[in-house]
């Protein structure tokens, strides 16, 4: 079920459990098992997402991540920008994943591969809802400022790129 | 609880660790168990409208809660969902929103 605002999903974790993950994967129908924008506030795992569905939290593997993440890439938005929000939040997850895990440059693969969704989303989006006429609902019109907001956030992955790159030239000199 | 608290929680708005902690100890929050120990489902219901969102809590017998807050202007019609909360053990859970 598409939602028109993006909606919370908390799990609050007992006081005292050990391992805490950034763990919150939702299932979809066309782009698999894929990790929600989420976050810690101390034992509460935060999440938004803009679609109902079925979640799942376990341990996270690298070498799945890695599959998972590479698949992701070769995906295309269906034309929703529920979708390319979700394609979004998937991929800076893996990145901020890989980073932390010294994979820098599958880290920075997937930040291109967010500026690169992000264009051919919105794109693929204008070409194929233009409305006719006055005909524009608000679904639509949120839609479009969905898009428009998506394609500001795209504009924030380059610049990290270029502090990954800068890092990576220090690093080999 | 105030009567306060449970308007912001049953409306979504306001949302924090603060109230999130709260709810945890809300005997007044939909919820209910249907499994036995640490197996089994748990689910909770409620109806959420368009105009003011709404906010469902499940919480399973190792302590964990989970909460599902839907802002105002989510949803286009007045609509009855349910959170399902399964534990798979250890850490792993699994959980679903349906209408």
């Amino acid at each position: 079920m598409d939602l028109q605002e993006s909606a919370s999903v908390s799990v609050v974790f007992p006081s005292g459990a050990k391992n805490i993950e950034r763990c919150l994967t939702l299932k979809t129908g066309a782009l698999g098992n894929i990790p929600a924008k989420q976050g810690f506030l101390d034992s509460t795992l935060k999440s938004s997402v803009y679609r109902l569905g079925e979640w799942e939290c376990s341990k996270p593997d690298l070498s799945d991540m890695l599959t998972a993440a590479y698949t992701l890439m070769d995906k295309t938005p269906e034309g929703e920008w529920q979708d390319a929000y979700a394609l979004f939040d998937a991929l800076l997850y893996y990145s901020a994943r890989f980073g932390e895990n010294n994979k820098l440059a599958e880290s920075q693969e997937c930040f291109m591969a967010v500026a690169d969704l992000c264009k051919v989303s919105a794109n693929d989006f204008l070409k194929s809802s233009t409305p006719d006429g006055d005909s524009k609902d608000d679904i639509h019109v949120n839609a479009l400022k969905k898009f428009r907001n998506l394609m500001v956030l795209c504009e924030n992955p380059g610049d990290i790129v270029k502090s990954f790159d800068s890092q990576l030239l220090i690093s080999d000199n | 609880m105030n009567k306060g608290i449970m308007n912001r929680i049953a409306t979504g708005s306001g949302f924090s660790a603060v109230l999130i902690a709260m709810i945890v100890a809300c005997s007044g929050c939909s919820k209910s168990g249907s499994g036995s120990g640490d197996s089994g489902s748990y689910s909770g219901k409620m109806e959420v409208s368009s105009a003011t969102g709404g906010a469902i809590s499940v919480a399973i017998p190792d302590g964990t809660t989970v909460i599902l807050e839907i802002p105002e202007g989510a949803l286009e019609t007045t609509t009855d969902l349910a959170l399902t909360v399964t534990p798979s053990g250890g850490q792993r859970i699994r959980f679903f929103s349906q209408i």
